[in-house]
């Protein structure tokens, strides 16, 4: 499945080729963490390099400069503004909180809640992802080769709603409540999902290749939850809908023998399930209400 | 705490004792007011140009309890954006509209608020509410407990024995350090325990022989008897509801005739979600002309308005079916907690919007009773807090009871059909500086019956508030942004003597006190009263009788007041 | 010999203070009304007690005075670049509130043991709110109880009789005019005195909790089980819900603490609410400690948060599974574990207590615990509720006054003292 990554506006005025890429390394191994929500492609275009190392950020409780903590070097230039992120980022938080434009590039293990609120630009991750990876995302797009944590594309304790556009795509597993209170935008996870996909959603799409765990679409109010793969149960909230022989998502079709359930009717609810009916043989007693329709 | 102050040369508003912009100078020693002070160690604060008055007192904000604490847990959305960072001296903190409790104390200050009360306080979590007021920095407080719904009022009422349930409120207030009585929504907690509610004040009540009317009227008398220096505070019935202004008005009325021609017998509290006309939610309107027109002809009746801000909110109340109803019409989440033999508590989170017809009549109404209630002495600004709007609002009140030009620049934006259906776009009157003074401090001062707070006299608790604006210069109508920065930010605020903030940042924490009344009473009426309520309180609580009482050293700065009691 | 009335019991959430304790020449021979867990608490607290603070000196732990334990954990708490405070079970709101002082002087977490325990239900009301009361109410009116996922029993054994189906109300008195349900994995001993008892099967009561909630609104099921109960059984209770006079549900680890973990609670949630709208009923969270309710209180009120609050960038943060003391245990994050009034190498998950070998540990304790014998620094304390006083919550947020009823062995201080002296040396 590719997404469409369009170059934002923004770029498209400037002259091509004249963004810088960067390279980011930590200077020795973090043991604490390590909250970097400054660091953002549009920081390197709107300050100088000497000026970027000076920002603050935050080691456990002290106080430090970028620079203390990170060597930065220019490495070329692209048509977006490039951060490479080189080695173990895991203890590092929320790099590419609101950033609307530009590519960051993880080579490594990214920290918890990369892509906060994000407006546009890329994320790629080529290793694995903390949890809450595009936690309120509002646009542009994250891609992670390796497996996330938990809250993928989600919100905040307490919050109305999470993540309202944009795209994730994980190319490995992610743990429990993807897509958590989501109302718009896309997530895609090629591997297996842990319990509750697309808990407390009222509209986008989650789609999952692999198989879930308990609870996909509880206290859902609409959406879609696309599962190709292995669902122990489906909640008794959810009515059988019918039985479809494709389903959509964004430009692909997929298809197959699809069981529909429409809920969660606990909620009032109007989201759909669209369970892939081969991979889940133990709910094909469903079948029969069909008949008794 | 000997520390000497001069203020000088400010315009000074001290409506308490007649003083209306005069240039004066204003003298502090050791935390009071004097006549004057002299030596090389006073501090001079040159006030030339700016607006001296009393600290702000609040008579009415919620901001310290059970029903509050769930409101903040309730909300962590409420405090991600809207953090305080800890300083030199000064603890972090969160929140907007259920702010934590360092930050109530530093937020009230750099407004100029000195001392603010916690209007609602359900007994049998009185220790709960102590301990917090004990963690609000700077601003004396006190705190109502709830009477109204309780067994053992409700059981002496029923009988007419109010000798006996004055002798057990007198009790009360002493064992929790409580400062005046609070009724919410009479009879309809007790029904609440059922889930059910009244819907008039002669309504019956589950189980007990009793109106709401006998409840009120009972209080009243009761609250006579034992001289507390606050009238009964009272949240009326069917809160909230469309064409609710008659009930509010027959609560004011009901208590007429006990008035004894000498301070206001009845308080009714916000009343802007009680002064609704109309049927429905559709055809909803301000009945607030006729409640104004009632409190105007009534000097029996003292009111404050609870004023709509748009904005976020918490309603959080001890109307447990309000609350719940609140709950079903929006869908939001909700937290209930009722409380054993007494009295109950819902949370719901709210939002104003201007363009919404019914939110829009809610903020007319509120501006049209303090527009209309032609007594400033009697009509108070309070947002509620925060169920109307959070505290830190207040400035933006102020503008628009100064200004017509700051009403109308928000009546430009509210939905505009609410608008043709009320009165607010024809009334003119803009109050003055003086007023405000009286709204926000004199008046609620003096009707707390607080005789040291809300006014500048000689032997006053020195609590002030300099504001940066000129009255001379500036024309209240037209420049209402800056008073309204003015107020928002004090230029000083002094505590008991202390500065606590300059420029509208706080420079030093200090404790505040916690005012209560002891009612003294018959030692044989309280030791009979005192001994049957021990003896049966096991069949009515789970916990012990000693366990309910709060120990005066458990109060940070107890300031008791005494009142002899008529009884 | 003295006889002390009043007395708060130091044990459970149930909190009771009727208890009636007997001392003579400051040591306890008897206490009357306990329970067996509050008796035997208050029996044996001279068993494996700390009597003198510790310092770990080359790899061993030595005795040493209090100046210098202090001095020690002022040294290492002041080195620290992410020290966690955790905690605040067994010990009174006024310790609690100088951790957090600290906490928030420093730039460190704190977080109390509610992580491991209730937590799922904090993060449950953040989302959905919670209908709740207090214990009178159940005691006064309810005529329909239901256990699930708790076994009062033997954890809160004075629940049902002060509390539940065998107290006497004002308007329903006794066992006979109510009606008890428990649900639970297997038959406890409280399921033995119930008048419904529901197996369901582990870590299926997400979805028999959501099935009942559709039964209750007037929804189809379509299919005849769920979680290994029958829909008719489910019915059963749908109705008796609907019907109560005044229902309350109780509820413990057996929900917040398997699969849905705060799924769970807030099906439980919704499920109430929606009860809400054909009857009355309430929800209580059967608290395991006497004042982790407590902790829970004096957090939200003075940082905005019940738990999980990080401090370190200079204002309150919260996010449970970030800043939770579990998870940043798990990963390695801090550098500094403080203890008060918990036994985390007890307690949590071997994995977790094998990383606490890379952390300083200051713990301060009454007893000779497993984490006092992993410490950096020990500091012995009194037992909060008989030797110490301060104010501690009950599982439903009534406030209640703990007492001093003996004085702590000679040179032992109350962690309130020591607290004070810590924090005095750090301002």
């Amino acid at each position: 499945m590719r997404i469409s990554s369009s170059i934002p506006a923004q770029c498209r005025l400037r002259e091509v080729f004249n963004l810088k890429v960067y390279q980011i390394t930590p200077i020795y191994e973090f043991k604490v963490p390590v909250v970097a929500d400054v660091i953002k492609p549009e920081l390197f275009e709107e300050k100088q390099l000497s000026e970027v190392l000076n920002v603050e950020v935050y080691e456990g409780n002290r106080r430090k400069r970028f620079g203390e903590l990170f060597k930065v070097r220019e490495v070329g230039e692209a048509e977006e503004t490039t951060l490479e992120l080189i080695g173990d980022f895991s203890k590092v938080r929320r790099v590419g909180r609101r950033m609307s434009r530009g590519v960051i590039r993880v080579k490594g293990v990214a920290g918890i809640g990369f892509g906060e609120a994000m407006k546009g630009g890329r994320i790629v991750v080529e290793g694995s992802a903390g949890s809450w990876l595009g936690v309120k995302m509002k646009g542009g797009s994250i891609e992670v080769y390796g497996d996330v944590g938990d809250f993928l594309g989600g919100a905040y304790r307490g919050e109305d709603v999470g993540m309202k556009g944009g795209s994730i795509v994980v190319h490995g597993r992610a743990g429990w409540n993807v897509g958590y209170k989501m109302k718009n935008g896309l997530i895609v996870v090629e591997g297996d999902v842990g319990g509750f996909p697309g808990v407390h959603m009222s509209g986008g799409t989650v789609y999952v290749k692999g198989g879930c765990g308990k609870g996909a679409g509880a206290f859902m109010k609409n959406g879609r939850i696309v599962l190709l793969g292995y669902v122990p149960s489906i909640l008794a909230s959810f009515s059988f809908e019918e039985i479809r022989p494709s389903v959509r998502v964004e430009s692909e079709r997929l298809k197959g023998r699809f069981y529909v359930f429409i809920g969660d009717l606990n909620e009032k609810g109007s989201g759909r399930l669209f369970v892939n009916a081969d991979a889940n043989k133990h709910l094909s007693f469903y079948e029969q209400l069909i008949e008794e329709l | 705490m000997s520390g000497k102050i001069l203020i000088k040369n400010g315009f000074v508003f001290d409506p308490m004792n007649g003083v209306d912009g005069e240039v004066m100078d204003v003298a502090v020693e050791n935390g009071k007011i004097v006549e004057d002070v002299k030596g090389v160690d006073v501090k001079v604060i040159d006030a030339t140009g700016m607006v001296v008055m009393p600290g702000g007192v609040d008579v009415h904000s919620h901001i310290a309890g059970s029903k509050v604490n769930s409101g903040r847990a309730l909300r962590p959305e409420d405090h991600y954006k809207d953090y305080e960072p800890r300083k030199p001296g000064l603890r972090s903190g969160v929140g907007h509209t259920v702010p934590s409790t360092f930050v109530i104390g530093y937020r009230y200050a750099r407004m100029g608020y000195t001392t603010v009360v916690e209007p609602a306080t359900p007994m049998l979590k009185q220790r709960h509410t102590i301990e917090e007021l004990n963690d609000i920095p700077i601003i004396d407080k006190a705190s109502f407990p709830l009477v109204g719904d309780c067994w053992f009022v409700m059981e002496y009422l029923e009988k007419s024995m109010f000798k006996e349930c004055a002798a057990y409120l007198a009790w009360l207030l002493k064992a929790l350090k409580g400062y005046a009585l609070k009724v919410v929504n009479p009879g309809g907690l007790e029904s609440w325990g059922w889930g059910g509610n009244v819907r008039s004040i002669d309504d019956s009540i589950p189980n007990f022989n009793l109106t709401p009317r006998e409840i009120l009227r009972g209080l009243c008398k009761v609250n006579k008897m034992l001289n507390i220096p606050h009238p009964i505070h009272v949240h009326a019935n069917r809160l909230g509801q469309p064409g609710n202004y008659k009930t509010l008005i027959e609560t004011m009325d009901c208590v007429r005739d006990l008035y004894d021609g000498y301070k206001p017998i009845i308080y009714l509290t916000h009343c802007q979600f009680n002064s609704y006309a109309g049927e429905s939610w559709i055809d909803l309107t301000s009945g607030a002309p006729e409640v104004a027109d009632y409190v105007n002809k009534h000097p029996h009746v003292v009111i404050d308005v609870g004023q709509v801000i748009f904005s976020n909110a918490t309603t959080m109340t001890a109307d447990g079916p309000f609350q719940f109803q609140l709950h079903l019409l929006t869908d939001y989440k909700w937290v209930n907690a009722d409380v054993e033999c007494e009295t109950s508590a819902g949370i719901v989170p709210f939002r104003y919007r201007k363009r919404n017809y019914v939110h829009a009549i809610q903020w007319i109404t509120g501006l049209e009773l303090a527009l209309m209630v032609k007594d400033p002495w009697r009509v108070f600004l309070t947002t509620d807090h925060p169920n109307a709007g959070p505290f830190t609002e207040y400035p933006r009140v102020v503008g628009w009871l100064i200004s017509r030009k700051a009403r109308e620049a928000t009546m430009k934006k509210v939905n505009a059909r609410a608008l043709k259906r009320t009165m607010l776009d024809s009334i003119d009157r803009e109050y003055s500086l003086y007023e405000i003074a009286i709204v926000t401090r004199a008046g609620t001062a003096n009707v707390l019956g607080l005789k040291s707070k809300g006014h500048l006299g000689v032997g006053a608790d020195a609590d002030i508030a300099i504001y940066d604006f000129n009255p001379r210069v500036i024309d209240l109508s037209r420049d209402y942004k800056l008073v309204r920065k003015a107020f928002r930010r004090a230029k000083y605020t002094i505590k008991g003597g202390e500065i606590v903030c300059v420029n509208g940042e706080i420079v030093k924490s200090i404790e505040g006190s916690i005012f209560w009344v002891n009612p003294s009473i018959s030692h044989d009426l309280e030791d009979t009263v005192v001994s049957d309520i021990r003896g049966r309180f096991r069949d009515y609580y789970t916990i012990e009788f000693d366990s309910y009482v709060i120990d005066e050293d458990f109060l940070v700065n107890s300031r008791p007041m005494q009142v002899k009691g008529g009884v | 010999m003295n006889v002390i009335r009043n007395v708060l019991c130091p044990f459970c959430g149930c909190c009771c203070d009727d208890l009636e304790v007997e001392v003579d020449s400051n040591r306890i021979v008897n206490v009357r009304n306990a329970c067996a867990l509050g008796r035997g608490k208050f029996l044996s607290i001279g068993e494996h007690r700390l009597l003198k603070p510790l310092v770990r000196v080359n790899g061993e732990l030595v005795e040493t005075d209090l100046d210098k334990a202090i001095e020690k954990a002022v040294e290492i708490v002041k080195d620290s670049s992410y020290p966690v405070f955790y905690g605040f079970g067994c010990t009174s709101c006024e310790a609690i509130k100088l951790c957090l002082e600290m906490a928030d002087l420093l730039g460190g977490l704190a977080d109390n043991i509610s992580v491991v325990c209730h937590g799922p239900t904090i993060l449950g009301l953040q989302d959905m709110g919670i209908p709740s009361a207090t214990l009178g109410q159940v005691r006064h009116r309810a005529d329909l109880i239901i256990y699930w996922g708790c076994n009062p029993v033997e954890a809160h054994p004075r629940h049902m009789l002060r509390y539940g189906p065998l107290s006497n109300g004002r308007f329903v008195a006794g066992r006979k005019n109510r009606r008890m349900v428990v649900v639970d994995v297997r038959r406890t001993s409280t399921a033995a005195m119930a008048d419904v008892f529901i197996q369901v099967k582990p870590n299926s009561d997400f979805e028999v909790l959501t099935a009942l909630r559709a039964l209750v609104n007037d929804l189809d099921l379509e299919v005849e089980e769920v979680g290994g109960v029958p829909v008719g059984k489910l019915e059963e209770l749908a109705d008796m819900m609907v019907n109560a006079k005044f229902g309350a549900l109780f509820f413990g680890l057996g929900l917040t603490m398997s699969y849905g973990k705060e799924h769970n609670v807030e099906s439980a949630i919704a499920l109430v609410r929606d009860l809400n709208k054909k009857t009355k009923f309430i929800m209580i969270p059967m608290r395991g400690h006497f004042n982790v309710t407590g902790a829970n209180e004096v957090f939200t009120w003075q940082t905005g948060y019940p738990f999980c609050v990080d401090f370190s960038m200079g204002y309150p943060r919260y996010n449970p599974g970030e800043t939770s003391a579990i998870d940043v245990m798990a990963r390695g994050d801090c550098d500094l574990l403080f203890v008060v009034g918990a036994d985390p190498c007890s307690h949590l998950p071997r994995q977790i207590v094998e990383k606490l070998k890379n952390v300083k540990l200051i713990v301060l304790d009454p007893a000779v615990t497993p984490t006092v014998k992993m410490a950096d620094v020990a500091i012995p304390v009194a037992y909060v509720g008989i030797e110490a006083g301060g104010t501690a919550y009950r599982m439903d947020g009534v406030p209640l006054r703990l007492k001093k009823i003996i004085d702590p062995p000679p040179g032992v201080l109350s962690d309130v003292d020591v607290l004070n002296q810590i924090l005095r040396r750090l301002k």
